[in-house]
């Protein structure tokens, strides 16, 4: 890894962190979706301080160069990221049909039970 | 003081009756509201039943959701402190009055129920989560919490509002953290608490260790970057 790609990964790393972080405080983003984010941007900071664990992967790997052993971590990172999201999008959407359904479904016997007291009225009037 | 219990329950069925038993019978002079997170094993039957005041959540949304649903609305009916209380039978109503009272004597903001004031902490896995929390919230605030994961917490007038208007204010250690942080009188008082009985917990080993590592890296970190209050 040059040294100039350890420095661009240390500065990227700590600006997603940050930001990430101050989303979170200004209340922007829950502090819960974010861990993985700031994790992930802690775990790039550490090998771009440490470049010899990614140094010890690659080896154990037979990957050639250690910048590609980081691209393979970074993706897989993201996988995961996009996995967890996917799953989380399946279930609000769930929530959002159930709750669209239970709107209609009481605002259907509401119209009933207004209808039914109208009838009675009516009835009773006649 | 008029105090409002907010009863989270999700699943509680087999739970709930004695939970509501012991409320009635330690502190009736206290509301209560039961907050059904989306229960499927007809929490909400149950409560209808037997003419318990009920806020049903049509979806499940979580402890944090949950809760705050019960702030909204003890705000609306102009409460001047809510209890966070379990619905699971592990808190004992008996100790409710002592936390008001509490609050009243010392005008805090936060009175919790702790069990390891006169209690020694055990060294079981749970509780060396517990004991990293409290190191963590020492370092960041300086206050000393004994027991920052208990559930049994009295929030007053002036923090409460803090939980229906903004996002990430889950009753937790690290909201506890922001409120100390923004200045709020926190005191703890010596509980008993009871395992479980019936039903499932929603905490196994996978979650303990999810949640550890979100309180650690909320209270380090994005706490520093609140709007303080």
């Amino acid at each position: 890894m040059s040294t100039l790609f350890r420095i661009v990964l240390v500065l990227v790393s700590a600006v997603t962190f940050f930001h990430v972080c101050m989303k979170c405080g200004r209340a922007q983003m829950k502090s819960q979706d974010a861990v993985p984010i700031i994790l992930f941007a802690l775990a790039i900071l550490l090998i771009s301080i440490f470049p010899r664990i990614v140094f010890r992967i690659s080896k154990l790997l037979s990957i050639e160069s250690p910048s590609n052993c980081v691209y393979l971590i970074i993706i897989f990172c993201l996988m995961m990221m996009a996995f967890s999201q996917a799953a989380k999008i399946s279930r609000l959407e769930n929530k959002l049909t159930l709750l669209t359904q239970r709107i209609a479904i009481e605002q259907k016997l509401r119209e009933d039970s207004t209808a039914d007291s109208g009838e009675k009225e009516f009835s009773v009037s006649h | 003081m008029r105090v409002l219990l907010i009863v989270p329950a999700f699943n509680e069925a087999e739970n709930l009756e004695r939970v509501v038993g012991m409320i009635k019978q330690a502190c009736p002079e206290y509301d209560y509201i039961i907050i059904n997170d989306g229960s499927t094993d007809g929490t909400a039957l149950l409560c209808r039943e037997h003419g318990y005041p009920m806020l049903d959540l049509p979806v499940n949304l979580g402890l944090a959701g949950g809760f705050q649903a019960g702030v909204r609305y003890a705000e609306l009916m102009g409460y001047d402190a809510v209890l966070q209380f379990d619905g699971d039978g592990q808190h004992d109503a008996h100790y409710i009055r002592e936390l008001v009272d509490k609050m009243e004597r010392d005008d805090n903001d936060i009175v919790i129920g702790s069990r390891y004031i006169n209690e020694k902490k055990p060294w079981t896995p749970r509780m060396i989560g517990s004991r990293l929390l409290g190191t963590v919230i020492k370092l960041t605030t300086g206050t000393t919490i004994k027991d920052p994961t208990s559930g049994m917490r009295l929030f007053g007038w002036r923090v409460f509002h803090v939980f229906s208007s903004k996002m990430n204010c889950a009753p937790e250690p690290d909201t506890l953290c922001y409120l100390l942080r923004s200045g709020a009188k926190v005191s703890e008082i010596q509980v008993k608490m009871q395992e479980r009985i019936a039903g499932e917990s929603y905490l196994n080993w996978t979650r303990s260790l999810e949640y550890m590592i979100n309180m650690v890296i909320s209270i380090l970190f994005v706490q520093w970057f609140r709007r303080r209050q």
